[in-house]
């Protein structure tokens, strides 16, 4: 439980443009790893990165190295469908699958990967839903559908499902931007439970949020990383000009 | 300045002209509107008359007897074509029972997988498939199946009408399934589940509606086709015996009933018509009703 994301010389280009430039970087197990920078620098396709999600996008090329605890992801000592399973992912906005109940949303991945059976499948959905701060909410209607949830509702709801394979490592795509105050109140909440159990990587747009919920942030400008440190430091003494500049508001 | 004295819009002067441009325009767009709804009328009156005509005629000549009993020479009077109704849902569902499974699955290939020549051939033949004459399909499977088995067969006139139900059913299940939202298959592709799993459990579900919609049209198109079926199920004045038998059909009865020179069985031909839009309408009605009901759940009510 809870693996190091490590990342080595990682570029990830679509056609001519590179969109992620050489970018080394560490992600602890236990703590909460975000990710700031200025639209188009390249946030959102590094962390997509990290589960092989370009592997969809034909123009992707990738290259460079991902570990996950030892294990080098792109180099086939590692199943990209296996992969998943371990690194889970939380979109920017949710999208819980429409056709399912939320209890089937829950619980249809651990399933199919043999994760539980039968009566094992509603406790494991009870955990993660009281995990994802939502079982009172919706204990008395598992068999609605999932779309009958609010905007918030179904953001937790997907983080639930995310949890539900027992991942090592919860990757967040500006999972609030979507979301109203108190939403992404609650949203912040649980991320601080989470990073307990999982290393967590979150991609944001606000830093306020990057301040309020991680341990170490992550500036990225036109696809490399300008600095990576503790939070508290990036945020009140930052060693680089363009970081001061972006965290001030001077651009962005 | 008060709002009492601003001067009136017409007089300022780069507002002299456009009141007359305007009125141009607004006329302009209201010929259109009227020219869309004479084009409307045109579409829709034939059909509405069409519609009219079968059941105010068909109405008056459908009978039990025309509903249970099997036919009657023109002489004798009477008669009926339960023969032909179970006929055409026997070859109908023959058609379904290979049709569906084929052109849905072949409307995956092209959709999931068919970013490539097999796929963008498959879909240029369904296109040119789904145009081609229906005449030709009966004659295809005349030369496979009916010399071949030696017989006229239910089984040969299902073959025919599935050849012009896949196309229709493949392309409309590859457009329903392209219009899923990717961060769908994005969910289900981060949880682990494979490409496959994906596709069945997740992407077709939520395309379900559309690709029933395709299966009820194609579905109606061959219920009423008779071209394919003059030599392949070919007719009979008796009960099917067996889907290697030559069995009767509503098309190909109404076709030979309102041929005849008999003014009973043109009546008959009427009531046959009347059947069989019923049918196609009282399936569509329960299909679309079933649903509706899986599209509420999901709509969340």
């Amino acid at each position: 439980m809870s693996e190091r994301v490590t990342t080595r010389d990682l570029r990830i280009s679509f056609g001519s443009n590179e969109a992620v430039r050489g970018v080394d970087m560490d992600m602890e197990p236990r703590s909460v790893t975000a990710i700031i920078g200025p639209s188009g620098c390249g946030k959102t396709t590094f962390l997509r990165a990290l589960n092989r999600m370009h592997d969809f996008s034909p123009a992707a090329r990738v290259t460079g190295e991902v570990f996950l605890g030892d294990v080098n992801i792109y180099n086939g000592e590692m199943n990209p469908v296996e992969l998943r399973t371990r690194v889970g992912m939380v979109f920017q906005r949710p999208n819980p699958f429409p056709t399912m109940s939320i209890r089937d949303n829950l619980t249809f991945a651990p399933k199919r990967h043999g994760l539980a059976r039968g009566k094992e499948l509603d406790e494991l959905a009870e955990t993660v839903l009281r995990q994802a701060a939502l079982w009172d909410e919706v204990k008395d209607r598992l068999d609605h559908s999932a779309t009958s949830l609010s905007g918030g509702q179904q953001q937790r709801l997907c983080i639930a499902r995310a949890l539900a394979v027992a991942p090592d490592v919860l990757l967040m795509d500006e999972p609030a931007s979507a979301l109203d105050p108190t939403a992404t109140q609650r949203i912040e909440d649980l991320i601080y439970e989470l990073k307990e159990e999982y290393t967590i990587v979150i991609v944001t747009h606000n830093m306020q949020q990057a301040a309020r919920v991680s341990d170490r942030t992550a500036f990225f400008y036109m696809g490399e990383l300008v600095e990576f440190g503790a939070t508290d430091e990036l945020f009140t003494n930052p060693r680089e000009e363009k970081t001061e500049a972006y965290i001030t508001g001077r651009f962005g | 300045m008060s709002p009492g004295t601003a001067a009136p819009r017409e007089a300022t002067g780069a507002f002299a002209q456009p009141p007359m441009r305007l009125r141009l325009r607004l006329a302009r767009d209201r010929t259109l509107v009227a020219l869309c709804i004479v084009a409307l009328a045109a579409a829709v009156i034939p059909l509405v008359w069409v519609l009219w005509e079968v059941v105010s005629v068909g109405a008056q000549h459908v009978s039990l007897e025309f509903l249970t009993g099997l036919p009657a020479p023109p002489t004798v009077g009477g008669g009926g074509w339960a023969n032909a109704i179970v006929g055409s849902f026997v070859v109908v569902g023959i058609a379904l029972l290979i049709g569906v499974p084929v052109g849905v699955a072949t409307g995956i290939y092209m959709s999931e997988y068919g970013d490539n020549l097999l796929g963008r051939s498959t879909r240029f033949l369904c296109e040119v498939m789904a145009g081609i004459p229906s005449i030709v399909a009966g004659i295809v499977a005349y030369g496979l199946i009916v010399v071949t088995m030696g017989r006229f067969s239910a089984v040969s006139g299902g073959i025919a009408l599935t050849a012009l139900f896949i196309p229709i059913v493949a392309i409309t299940t590859q457009e329903a399934l392209r219009m899923v939202p990717r961060h769908q298959r994005e969910a289900s592709f981060a949880l682990g589940i494979p490409e496959a799993p994906t596709t069945l459990r997740v992407i077709l579900p939520a395309a379900m509606g559309n690709v029933l919609t395709g299966i009820m049209i194609a579905t109606a198109r061959i219920a009423g086709e008779t071209a394919p079926l003059l030599f392949t199920a070919f007719n009979s004045n008796y009960w099917l015996e067996g889907i290697d038998q030559p069995t009767a059909t509503i098309p190909v009865n109404i076709y030979s009933y309102a041929i005849s020179p008999f003014e009973h069985w043109h009546n008959q031909a009427w009531a046959g018509a009347l059947v069989l839009v019923s049918i196609i309408l009282v399936t569509n009605v329960v299909a679309r009703t079933l649903w509706a009901r899986r599209a509420r759940f999901m709509s969340g009510h």
